[in-house]
C-alpha cells in the first residue's frame, strides 16, 4: 500500500506539485486580497467584511478570473500557434520541415493508430477530428468561460466602486467597452505573451539540464525541436 | 422567479416547443444538464447587480432615513447614517447629528424606486431623491442623501461622508 502510494506520488509529482502550490497561492491571494479590500474600505469610511464574504465577492472573483483567462489564452495560443509557427533553434518549436497539421501516419490516427492509441484516434470521422483538436477546444472553452467570469465579476466590482464614489453603475455591455475591463485584460495578456516569446527565444541559447523544456546541454544552438 | 424547467405536460409550455437558443439547448441537453446550464447563467449573469439579496434591506434603510427626516426625528435619522457620514456632518455643521441632519434642507424623498446593490454598496432612487448606502456589520447605512446627478461627475449631495 505504502509503496503503491509512493509510486503514485512519484509518477504524478508534476501535477500534484503544481496543484499544491496553486492551492497555496490561491489561499494566500485570498488572505492578502481580503486585507487589502478591508484596508480600502476603512480608508473610505466604509464597512469591513468577513473572510467568507470576501471569498464570494466580485472583487475576489475578478482578481482570480482575470489571471485564469490569460493563462488559458496563453496555452491556447501556444498549443495552436506551434502547429504552424516555427522558431529555429528553440526546443519549443517543431523542426523547420514539420510546420502544419502533419500526416496521419506521423500523428498515428486512423489506420496508423497503434495498439495503445486512444479509441477516438483510431475511430476516424468526427470523433478523430474532435479528439485531434480536443486540447485546443478545452483550453479555448476554459479561456472563454474564465474571461466571461472576469467580465461579470469585474463589472460588479467596478460598479461597487462607482456607487462608493457616488456615481451611477453601468451595464455589463457598457463594461465590455470600459477601460477597466480592457486594462485588466491587456495587462494580463501582455505578460503571458512575453513569457511565451521569452521562453521560445531564451531556450535557443540557454539550457537546463534534465528538463524536457530545454535542449540537451550539449545540443547546438541551431538544433530545433529537440528536448533534454 | 426563473423557471428552470417548465412542466413537460403543460401544452405549449414544454421547452422542446420553445424556439431560439433556449429551445435548442433544451432539446440537445439532458434535463439535468439543461437545468445546470440555466442555473449557471442565472447566477453569473445576474451576479450582484440584479435584485440581489441585500437590495430590500438597503431600500428599507433608505426609507427609514427619509421617513425619520420627514417626521423631524433627527435621532432616528442619525441612527441610520454611516459612521463617517455622521462624523463629517457633525464636524461641518458644528452641531450634534440629530440637529444637523434636520437643518440640511433635505426634502421628502418620495416613493422608493430602483435599488441597485453591488457588494457592500447600494443606490436607492426615489421619485425626488437618490441615496447611496454602505453595508456595515450593523447593517445598511446611508452614506449620502439629497443627491442630484451631475453629468459626467459624481452626484452632488446635500449630505455625504468625508
Amino acid at each position: 500500500m505504502r509503496s503503491g502510494l509512493r509510486r503514485f506520488v512519484r509518477e504524478n509529482s508534476l501535477g500534484l506539485g503544481f496543484g499544491a502550490i496553486f492551492l497555496a497561492a490561491l489561499v494566500g491571494q485570498a488572505i492578502a486580497g481580503w486585507h487589502q479590500f478591508n484596508a480600502d474600505q476603512v480608508a473610505d469610511n466604509l464597512g469591513r467584511i468577513g473572510f467568507g464574504r470576501y471569498l464570494t465577492s466580485a472583487d475576489f472573483a475578478v482578481d482570480v478570473a482575470e489571471n485564469w483567462q490569460s493563462e488559458y489564452l496563453q496555452f491556447l495560443l501556444y498549443i495552436a500557434g506551434t502547429v504552424w509557427l516555427l522558431q529555429k533553434g528553440s526546443p519549443e518549436s517543431k523542426t523547420l520541415d514539420q510546420g502544419g497539421l502533419e500526416s496521419d501516419e506521423d500523428q498515428k490516427v486512423g489506420r496508423y493508430a497503434q495498439p495503445g492509441s486512444p479509441a477516438w484516434a483510431r475511430a476516424g470521422g468526427l470523433r478523430t477530428l474532435t479528439f485531434s483538436w480536443s486540447l485546443t477546444l478545452v483550453m479555448g472553452t476554459i479561456f472563454l468561460l474564465s474571461w466571461l467570469t472576469q467580465s461579470i465579476g469585474g463589472r460588479a466590482a467596478y460598479d461597487e466602486n462607482q456607487l462608493q464614489q457616488l456615481q451611477d453603475p453601468i451595464s455589463w455591455g457598457s463594461y465590455l467597452l470600459n477601460a477597466d475591463f480592457w486594462s485588466r485584460t491587456l495587462q494580463n495578456w501582455q505578460s503571458e505573451f512575453l513569457a511565451v516569446g521569452s521562453m521560445a527565444v531564451l531556450s535557443i541559447y540557454l539550457r537546463q539540464r534534465g528538463s524536457p523544456e530545454s535542449k540537451p546541454v550539449g545540443a547546438s544552438h541551431d538544433s530545433t525541436g529537440v528536448e533534454g | 422567479m426563473l423557471e428552470l424547467y417548465p412542466d413537460r405536460n403543460s401544452p405549449g409550455r414544454s421547452p422542446g416547443n420553445a424556439g431560439g437558443p433556449v429551445g435548442y439547448a433544451s432539446r440537445v441537453l439532458s434535463p439535468r444538464a439543461f437545468r445546470l446550464v440555466i442555473a449557471l447563467l442565472a447566477v453569473t449573469g445576474c451576479a450582484v447587480g440584479c435584485a440581489a439579496p441585500g437590495s430590500s434591506a438597503a431600500q428599507q434603510a433608505a426609507v427609514a432615513f427619509t421617513r425619520a427626516v420627514t417626521a423631524k426625528d433627527g435621532a432616528r435619522a442619525c441612527a441610520v447614517l454611516a459612521p463617517g457620514t455622521r462624523s463629517e456632518l457633525e464636524q461641518s455643521e458644528g452641531k450634534k447629528c440629530s440637529e444637523a441632519v434636520l437643518s440640511l434642507g433635505l426634502h421628502p424623498a418620495g416613493a422608493p424606486g430602483r435599488t441597485r446593490v453591488f457588494g457592500t454598496a447600494a443606490q436607492v432612487k426615489f421619485t425626488s431623491d437618490t441615496m447611496f448606502l454602505g453595508r456595515f456589520r450593523s447593517g445598511w447605512r446611508v452614506v449620502a442623501a439629497g443627491c442630484k446627478p451631475v453629468p459626467g461627475h459624481p452626484y452632488d449631495c446635500l449630505l455625504q461622508g468625508g
